[in-house]
């Protein structure tokens, strides 16, 4: 997924994605070994692509921000945004006669209309950030409380439900048995591996990450930068709008609120940092499967979810820790050797 | 062998593998002022911090007062009378002059409540040792560089300090405080205070001190008495060269200037500045620290847009107010300090060297060409050599020389019509300097007009073939380098400062 960098030693990157597959492997094996006969089953893999793809888009979503050496704290409330709209659009048309390729139709309708809405979102954001000059961190804090704001505003506190049952069949329901809402994730997937690694833009978000002024004293464009980002996190966030609202039936004003700090544990497990400049698509890929065995494999082993935040933080503080233990050991081999 | 206050055996520290100081052995004797003098980069800052307790030092040791350390921490240091005045002098601008020259000792002392009555008397009997008459109860902010400087020594001395470090206290403030400087130095030293004098200017060295060390390559490559030292020994065993004295010959074409500048203007910087660079011409602007030549350079590439006057480029008039219309108009700047402004410390040197050739790699919808991206770095970068190079490197595993060859490369490779070097060879060592002086020279051979901005007057002849000097935001006079000497320069340099203070 991630392309070998220009002109570099095969092996040094090998042995990175090594470093990022390791852990979800490890958990995998240890499950496996553990509860072998509930574990291997089509069901239970089935529900876990079910289940990561929400933290997945965000995930990106966050990997984009971070790797500008920002943060988008406001994708849970865009996506929100984006999940009332769908919402309304799927009201309007319930009660009318519709046939299945109509129904089709609207659901097009729903995904641009969720898009459009996380776009306006982020340019908002962008337009904080880039031309107010604001810290992001704070920028997004306070649009994430003014983007859920609207959304309690709008449905009065209330959940909208009760969409056609095709609905529900169609976010719920699987091609040639993979999950259809899990093709988005994969979408997402690509296209951001796409933006990162094969166009411009990737390659000067990260050099905007890296050092912002020399960046800005290399004649690459700051504040269009800081734009495309938030504007992309939206877009990524519209999206996941859409999907669990076609997934769970449901839109309301703070659902998955603890998604935007779930993203933060699952990128930094895939080694993006929040300093800026590093990070890709295959170490949020790995740390995203990671979290999602971690989850499930405590259900399956019949610990339940109870575990699970706990498992969660001794993962991300030990992957960090052990990291920091593995570089100053690297460090010191370079300065012995000299 | 008795009377030394400090001394330094065989350290030896080094900074991400890479060696700053080798074996380094020196002295300071006690009550005598002591003069370190070195290329930017030789390791000067480095020793003062081990001496201060600033920085462990890898191997070796110091013998303070006939007292061993293997290692020195910030307060034994203090403790045993090390006091270092700093460029920026380190004081807290929000708090009075005398909440300044005593809070280091009353922390020193354990003391929790605050004897204001007390600190203000002490603090003043402080200025009075160095003769400053400074009011004790104004903000520190409201001085001059000068009288923050003697705030920084009044309180040094209240720490019962046995030996000043000074580094480079020279360097920004103006020729009449100088002497008032020297002078508080020798006072010091009747005081039974040693000084240990930084400076690259063999006058003040020689007025201040009485004896000198020269440090090169993070060695003591002399260590001696100041009499008989000259300039030339100075340059030679700072440098490890002889000085040649090879200007740059240039033969103006017979065509119309590549840069004009007439009237420019940025309120608070600079004023009515005019020139003109000619194709392949090397064109020094030098002057003082906040001279306005900083600002200038950042003013012609779009950095800070200029108020007023006009830029000619090739003769058509150009309006640069941003970064990319400078590069529009091919004006590429290599800015002072490399490690914020110019490189990506933490990206690749390759990346590093095609970061300005982003929209040249990449197709019209915004895709990368990466095999152009391949054939590109290695073109650029193989211009010159470049020591432990390899194109996956992280740059800040290279040494300063060689960032600024980097540096340098990456701007080249815009092929600008115009290069600015604002400060080319700060914290560049010897060997790389000279490869950057030959690499400005094939540049502005094949006709890149090349602008220099440099306070180092022997860099500004070395280098170019006509030099503005600028004071107080303006131009005021120009030099051609061969008719010119070394001490003429020098001379309206120190003259012009003069001039402003009578």
């Amino acid at each position: 997924m991630k392309e070998k960098k220009t002109g570099g030693s095969r092996l040094k990157i090998s042995n990175e994605k090594l470093k990022f597959i390791a852990i979800p492997l490890t958990l995998f094996i240890i499950i496996l070994v553990l509860d072998p006969a509930d574990f291997l089953t089509v069901g239970n893999f089935r529900s876990m692509s079910f289940q990561m793809v929400e933290l997945g888009l965000i995930s990106l979503a966050m990997m984009f921000a971070f790797i500008s050496g920002s943060i988008d704290l406001s994708l849970a409330s865009t996506a929100n945004i984006a999940a009332m709209v769908v919402a309304f659009i799927l009201k309007s048309f319930d009660g009318h006669e519709l046939t299945d390729q109509q129904w089709g139709w609207v659901l097009v309708l729903c995904i641009f209309a969720a898009a459009a809405a996380g776009v306006l979102c982020g340019l908002f954001n962008g337009f904080l950030v880039a031309k107010c000059k604001l810290q992001p961190m704070l920028a997004t804090l306070g649009s994430m409380y003014l983007f859920s704001g609207i959304v309690f505003m709008f449905t009065q506190g209330k959940s909208i439900a009760g969409f056609p049952e095709l609905i529900s069949d169609f976010g719920n329901g699987t091609t040639f048995g993979i999950a259809n809402t899990l093709f988005i994730l994969i979408f997402v997937i690509v296209l951001s591996a796409v933006l990162l690694n094969k166009m411009r833009f990737g390659k000067e978000l990260k050099y905007f990450g890296t050092n912002k002024k020399a960046s800005l004293f290399s004649g690459i464009n700051n504040s269009k930068i800081m734009m495309k980002v938030f504007v992309l996190c939206g877009l990524i966030a519209g999206i996941t709008g859409f999907e669990y609202v076609i997934k769970i039936n449901t839109a309301k004003a703070d659902y998955g609120a603890s998604y935007v700090f779930t993203s933060v544990l699952c990128i930094s497990l895939g080694g993006v940092s929040p300093s800026g400049g590093k990070g890709g698509v295959f170490g949020v890929v790995c740390g995203l499967i990671a979290m999602q065995l971690l989850s499930s494999g405590f259900s399956i082993l019949g610990l339940g979810t109870s575990m699970k935040n706990f498992l969660w933080g001794v993962l991300l503080l030990g992957v960090m820790v052990f990291n920091y233990y593995l570089e100053c050991r690297e460090m010191k081999k370079k300065y012995a050797g000299k | 062998m008795g009377n030394h206050l400090i001394e330094l055996k065989h350290i030896r520290k080094s900074f991400f593998g890479v060696d700053v100081l080798k074996d380094l052995n020196f002295s300071i004797e006690k009550g005598v002022s002591t003069s370190l003098i070195g290329e930017n980069g030789c390791g000067k800052s480095t020793m003062i911090k081990i001496i201060s307790g600033f920085y462990e030092f890898d191997y070796g040791e110091i013998v303070i007062n006939g007292k061993k350390y293997h290692h020195l921490t910030p307060i034994e240091a203090m403790h045993e009378g090390i006091q270092v005045v700093y460029q920026d002098f380190s004081l807290f601008p929000n708090i009075t002059v005398a909440e300044n020259i005593m809070t280091n000792s009353l922390i020193a002392d354990n003391r929790r409540g605050i004897p204001w009555k007390e600190m203000t008397q002490s603090a003043k009997k402080a200025l009075e040792r160095i003769g400053a008459d400074i009011d004790t109860d104004i903000l520190v902010s409201e001085l001059s560089v000068a009288q923050k400087q003697l705030v920084a020594i009044a309180r040094a001395i209240v720490m019962d300090a046995k030996l000043i470090i000074m580094d480079e206290p020279t360097s920004a403030i103006t020729y009449k405080e100088i002497e008032i400087l020297l002078k508080i130095v020798q006072e010091l030293n009747a005081a039974g205070i040693a000084v240990l004098f930084v400076s690259h200017k063999l006058d003040e060295v020689k007025a201040v001190s009485k004896n000198v060390s020269v440090m090169r390559n993070g060695n003591i490559v002399y260590s001696g008495g100041i009499e008989g030292m000259t300039q030339e020994k100075m340059v030679f065993y700072m440098t490890g060269r002889e000085l040649v004295s090879r200007t740059f010959i240039y033969e103006r074409p017979n065509t119309e200037p590549v840069l004009q500048v007439k009237g420019l203007g940025l309120k608070n910087y600079y004023k009515d500045i005019n020139f003109d660079v000619y194709e392949g011409e090397v064109v020094g602007i030098t002057g003082l620290l906040g001279c306005g030549r900083s600002e200038l350079a950042k003013s012609l590439f779009g950095l800070m847009p200029c108020d007023c006057g006009e830029i000619y480029m090739h003769g058509n008039a150009v309006q640069i107010r941003s970064v990319r219309d400078a590069m529009k108009s091919k004006i590429a700047y290599v800015p002072e300090d490399r490690l914020t402004e110019g490189l990506h410390l933490s990206s690749s040197i390759s990346d590093n060297a095609i970061v300005c050739l982003m929209e040249k790699l990449s197709s019209r919808c915004g895709f990368l060409n990466k095999r152009k991206m391949v054939e590109t770095y290695q073109e650029v970068l193989n211009r010159v050599s470049i020591a432990g190079m390899e194109y996956d490197k992280e740059v800040r595993m290279l040494s300063g020389g060689n960032q600024q060859k980097v540096l340098l490369l990456k701007w080249i490779a815009t092929e600008p019509d115009l290069l600015i070097l604002n400060c080319p060879t700060v914290g560049v060592d010897v060997g790389s300097k000279s490869d950057i002086h030959e690499l400005v020279h094939k540049i502005a051979e094949t006709g890149v007009s090349v602008v220099v901005i440099s306070d180092d007057l022997p860099e500004i002849r070395q280098l170019c073939n006509r030099a503005y000097m600028m004071h107080d935001g303006m131009f005021c006079n120009e030099f051609k380098i061969s008719e010119t000497t070394s001490e003429e320069m020098e001379h309206f340099l120190t003259n012009n400062i003069k001039g402003r203070e009578e």
